[in-house]
């Protein structure tokens, strides 16, 4: 067991590799990782995070010294997710010959760090890559998933319908089959007003989410149904319905854009009762004052707004709906 | 300065864990060469741009800027409802 002061000292210039696993370890493994001449070198710099303690000595010093980091074309892969894998595997994953083939250059990314090399084997020895449809699916994102998750989504049979297949997307592997099946499945996507959201971005969705968020009342309203974009599966459904029922209060729901619902619902409130108290119309020229939608740069640099100090400054009396 | 409370107050959580760190630094490096200078906006406001492929992301400026005429950074922080053309083809 590590002594936490001696450890604490090692570490004093080192505070990000601070950690609460690293009092776990030994003092003379925090001393011997911390003495290795690898640290003086730029591309190693990135691989001494807290991390490294979860490996050992030898593993690290045996990393460190692949001959295989002088090639350029490895030097992406040296990050610090590398400590989750031993050196005979690192070599093993480096040296395998479907990195050759073009279709699977784009995989080796440091992200293969996540996979072992019996993962990784199986799954660039899949068949299913010899599909033109598929191969759109080969980027670095793959690794997030596993081997049989990959195939039972690949196997789903809903990639063969048309309205499907612009939703084979990389973005899939953040997701898995059965909550892959589970939305496609959705009832909703029969209703018109829904079908333009059927677009990838819903793979970072859970079917929860989005379960809930088609089923917001305002759909029903078609002063609302220009918000229906994909961006309401980004935002949460706590911003989306506060932001527009800040709206709806100062009587400027029927001008608000998509982006307005990626204000915070404080900053939205706390603009629009600057622009009234400061007599600056809300609406000009029948549309959205620029200022409720811009930017926080611009907000600074061309209105001379700081949001942080129209939150400190607010003298908005919520609890009464009224402002000093 | 990057809001980490307002994107976790903000974001779905499941959008925030699907970004992939790899592409993010590929598109971060792309915006400051392209001398997009409200990067910290577009942290706080549209993280989901980072979930794009970089090449796709690539392949999507290429068609925004000739719509634009090369000018797609500078009117998208002037309105910032463009940057939902990048992410939604619309």
């Amino acid at each position: 067991m590590g002594d936490k002061r001696i450890i604490d000292s090692l570490l004093k210039d080192y505070p990000n590799l601070k950690c609460n696993y690293v009092y776990r370890r030994e003092v003379l493994f925090v001393s011997q990782v911390l003495s290795l001449k690898y640290w003086q070198y730029e591309k190693f710099k990135p691989l001494l995070t807290s991390t490294i303690w979860k490996s050992n000595y030898n593993e690290i010093k045996k990393i460190l010294e692949m001959k295989e980091w002088e090639e350029e074309k490895f030097q992406n892969l040296l990050t610090s997710n590398i400590w989750g894998r031993n050196c005979e595997e690192v070599k093993k994953i480096l040296e395998m010959k479907k990195w050759q083939e073009k279709k699977f250059q784009a995989l080796l990314t440091s992200s293969i760090w996540s996979c072992n090399y019996n993962e990784i084997k199986k799954i660039l020895e899949m068949k299913e890559w010899e599909d033109k449809k598929f191969q759109v699916l080969l980027t670095s994102n793959i690794w997030n998933s596993n081997y049989r998750e990959i195939k039972n989504i690949l196997k789903m049979k809903e990639w063969k319908e048309e309205k499907f297949q612009p939703l084979l997307t990389p973005n899939l592997w953040s997701s898995n089959c059965q909550e892959i099946k589970k939305i496609l499945e959705m009832k909703e996507w029969k209703e018109e007003k829904f079908q333009v959201l059927l677009t990838s971005s819903i793979w970072s969705c859970n079917y929860e989410d989005i379960r809930e968020k088609l089923n917001l009342p305002y759909w029903n309203n078609s002063l609302y149904r220009h918000l229906l974009t994909p961006t309401i599966f980004v935002i949460k459904t706590d911003y989306i319905i506060k932001n527009i029922e800040i709206a709806e209060k100062y009587g400027i729901e029927g001008f608000i854009k998509i982006c307005t619902l990626r204000k915070n619902p404080i900053d939205f409130e706390n603009l629009i009762v600057y622009l009234l108290k400061n007599r600056i119309p809300l609406i000009l020229d029948n549309k959205l004052n620029p200022i409720l939608n811009a930017l926080t740069l611009r907000l600074k640099k061309i209105y001379q707004i700081d949001l942080k100090s129209l939150r400190k400054e607010n003298t908005y009396v919520r609890s009464r709906g009224c402002f000093k | 300065m990057f809001e980490v409370e307002d994107a976790l107050n903000k974001f779905e959580t499941s959008i925030l864990k699907s970004i992939d760190k790899e592409n993010m630094k590929k598109i971060l490096i792309f915006l400051k060469e392209q001398q997009v200078d409200y990067i910290e906006d577009i942290l706080n406001e549209y993280i989901d741009l980072f979930l794009i492929d970089y090449k796709d992301f690539i392949k999507r400026i290429e068609k925004l800027n000739q719509k634009y005429e090369g000018q797609f950074w500078v009117k998208a922080k002037e309105n910032a409802s463009l940057l939902e053309e990048l992410l939604y083809e619309i």
